[in-house]
């Protein structure tokens, strides 16, 4: 659990660090500017919120830069800020929608509330992370989850096209990948023995309608709309 | 009395048909199995098997759905006690003393107290369970839309307030859920919201999908950042059975985990998570000798497992009788009850009570099965548990991704369901935890339909919630817990602060 990397004494890192924190309230400042532009003029009240918050973030990036202000716990800085650019995100994407008639809710008003909460609460995580001390980020690591969802997509694009078996049997050993203790054979073998288990158990013992093989009617343009 | 008798004998009528005995079986028997894998918990492996139900008949899924619950949880207990991983958080407590006494060459006796105490309190909860559903309906029927709004309020701000960590941060986490719930479909209108005019987005996003993403995916990738060093215990299973004075000293622990997880169970956000916590802090509290603990006390694997299946029994009450889903576990259960085409409320018992009441007696006999399969069974989950890692995840991996595909034939819900993965990594990563997400993603419609009706009969008026005296009274509730939750955070965060400058 406690793999996390300390914030590191290094001034290398230091500085990186201090750009990111500067650079991503910046960028959720303009994208939110950029949503105002965008926004149907049906709804002023969204599209100046927008601007105002947009504005907001651009000026509190630049005040990060002008007192020089260190992030003490960058997990709960990000955090709440990536929740506030969604929450900002989810009152753009809900702003073609028709707001409170009388009072009747309109399809946007739930969206709205619980956008604006979202704010309000994301406000406060970001706002205590810049002042209360954590433990530092945890590294990523790349390797698992870029072939864990690789190996997912594999399995979207091809299940339509190709069947069961081959996109099981792809997958598998995409996934595989994704950890450093595989060996291939071994993996290519499991691989095979999984798909022919998962051929018995879902086809075959629950007769879910699932194709086996690929499609006879395959070329590339049938693979490219997969859906 | 007579009647909850006729009840329930309508109940095992319908549990003890041969067919629904058989999926009781299989879902106990496959739960295990897969709650067994160190990392899954009882919410991956139940979006993972929920497309084995689908082709059965509502009571029979329902049935082996409840199946595949206990068994998942009985199943993390044998990883907890053999492995020191707990498969899931309720039985992170019963790896403390479990494990010491599997090291002492006690693993039988630990296995075989944490099936018999979740068999004893599996016996008292389905009598509570049976014994407050037709009162509590009745209460759900004086229930307008601002008390339910109210109570779901409530509800949310109890899961907050037990869950470990900030509570501002699970807070968001609900606000999270109830905003993605948001997309899709607008009930009342029709109209799209937020689907960008992706065709697959109109219905919404998929509950399995999301907790599929966040709890198995995420799991996973977490898992493989970690080298795997598991040591199983080596040493031979010798003496199943505990000895008499073993049982002595469990009998009151069990008792008392029974009803601490009985009526953690019920409270909304409470679940089998913090019963097993609170029962085993409360056996140290009333040992004679507490530094016992930690160090084999069989007390400490008896009181928490005990209380975790009660509380895991339990929480079916409010789920049953209101509609509504006190943790993750029973919104996964909203999930699967909504694909069978039953809506979970107080409506399900009077409609079709040999649902209700089979779906209770069977909860009884889930648990009896538990101990009759798994204690002779417990050398296969050994050698399970034996597989390595990098072969484990592969297999959980395909179940996953052709368990989430044959919901809809649809391959952008696997999509959808990587994206998420990669979101709960994410959120696990900056300290968010997933389920009161989860709890608010199931809640959002429900909610919003509330909300909604409520203003609407109060012409516009938000006072309404106040006004009305059980809505006061639920809202007043939850402004009260979520003042004594934040009143230490915010005292502890400000030292924090003022320690630094």
């Amino acid at each position: 659990m406690s793999e996390g990397v300390q914030a590191s004494s290094d001034g290398a890192a230091d500085h990186k660090r201090t750009v990111m924190s500067v650079l991503a309230p910046l960028l959720v400042g303009l994208l939110s500017i950029g949503g105002y532009f965008r926004t149907p003029p049906s709804s002023p009240l969204i599209a100046d919120v927008l601007l105002f918050a947009g504005i907001a973030l651009v000026a509190f990036a630049i005040a990060l830069v002008v007192l020089r202000w260190p992030i003490r716990d960058p997990r709960d800085y990000y955090g709440g800020l990536a929740l506030l650019g969604v929450a900002f995100f989810m009152l753009w994407a809900g702003s073609d929608l028709p707001g409170t008639r009388g009072f009747a809710f309109g399809p946007g008003t739930g969206p709205r509330i619980f956008a604006s909460v979202l704010a309000v609460l994301s406000l406060i995580v970001m706002v205590v992370g810049m002042f209360a001390q954590g433990p530092g980020l945890e590294r990523y690591a790349w390797r698992g989850p870029f072939f864990i969802t690789l190996g997912t997509l594999v399995f979207a694009v091809t299940i339509r096209q190709f069947g069961l078996v081959i996109a099981t049997f792809v997958s598998i050993i995409t996934v595989a990948a994704g950890s450093s203790e595989s060996r291939w054979i071994e993996t290519l073998i499991w691989a095979a023995v999984l798909t022919g288990f998962a051929v018995l158990v879902f086809p075959i013992a629950l007769s879910l309608p699932l194709q086996l093989w690929p499609s006879p009617n395959l070329s590339f343009s049938t693979f490219l709309n997969f859906r | 009395m007579t009647d909850l008798l006729a009840n329930l004998a309508l109940g095992f009528g319908v549990a003890f048909s041969p067919a629904n005995l058989a999926f009781c079986m299989l879902g106990t028997l496959v739960g295990t199995l897969i709650g067994v894998l160190p990392g899954v918990g009882p919410l991956a492996t139940i979006a993972m098997l929920l497309p084995i139900t689908f082709g059965l008949p509502p009571v029979g899924a329902l049935i082996m759905l409840a199946g595949i619950y206990y068994g998942s949880q009985y199943g993390g207990s044998t990883t907890s006690i053999l492995v020191n991983i707990p498969g899931e958080a309720a039985s992170v407590v019963t790896t403390l003393d479990g494990h010491q006494m599997a090291l002492q060459g006690r693993a039988g006796p630990a296995l075989a107290i944490a099936a018999i105490g979740s068999f004893f309190a599996g016996c008292v909860a389905t009598v509570l369970v049976a014994a407050l559903g037709a009162p509590l309906t009745s209460v759900a029927l004086l229930f307008g839309p601002a008390e339910y709004f109210s109570l779901m309020v409530l509800g949310l701000i109890f899961a907050v307030v037990l869950a470990k960590g900030s509570v501002v941060k699970a807070l968001a986490m609900i606000l999270l859920g109830l905003m993605l719930s948001m997309i899709g479909s607008d009930i009342e209108t029709g109209q799209s919201r937020m689907s960008f005019d992706i065709p697959e987005m109109a219905d919404g996003i998929g509950f399995v999908t999301v907790a599929m993403g966040v709890f198995g995916f995420a799991e996973i990738m977490r898992n493989l950042e970690h080298t795997s060093s598991r040591d199983v215990v080596k040493a031979k299973l010798t003496g199943l059975m505990p000895t008499w004075p073993d049982l002595k000293a469990c009998a009151p622990a069990i008792g008392r985990g029974t009803l601490l997880g009985s009526i953690l169970g019920i409270l909304p956000g409470g679940g089998a998570v913090i019963a097993a916590f609170a029962a085993y802090t409360f056996e140290k509290k009333v040992a004679k000798d507490p530094s016992r603990f930690g160090r084999g006390a069989i007390e400490g694997v008896a009181a928490p497992e005990s209380a975790n299946n009660a509380a895991s029994q339990t929480s079916f009450i409010p789920l049953l009788t209101l509609g509504i889903p006190p943790n993750a576990v029973m919104a996964l259960m909203v999930g699967a009850m909504t694909i069978h085409g039953i809506v979970p409320g107080p409506q399900v018992m009077t409609k079709q009570p040999e649902l209700f009441w089979g779906m209770i007696a069977s909860m009884w006999l889930g648990n009896a099965m538990l101990v009759v399969i798994n204690l002779p069974l417990v050398g296969v989950w050994v050698r399970l548990l034996r597989v390595p890692y990098r072969l484990l995840y592969p297999a959980i991996m395909m179940f996953c991704c052709i368990g989430v595909y044959s919901i809809n034939n649809s391959p952008f819900d696997v999509i959808m369901t990587a994206a998420f993965g990669l979101v709960g990594y994410w959120l696990s990563k900056h300290d968010f935890e997933p389920a009161p997400m989860l709890l608010g993603f199931v809640l959002g419609p429900l909610m919003e339909e509330n909300l909604r009706r409520a203003m609407l009969i109060a012409r516009g008026d938000p006072t309404t919630f106040l006004t009305r005296p059980i809505s006061a009274s639920l809202l007043a509730l939850a402004t009260l817990l979520l003042v004594i939750a934040l009143l230490p955070m915010i005292r502890s965060k400000r030292e924090e602060v003022f320690v630094e400058d």
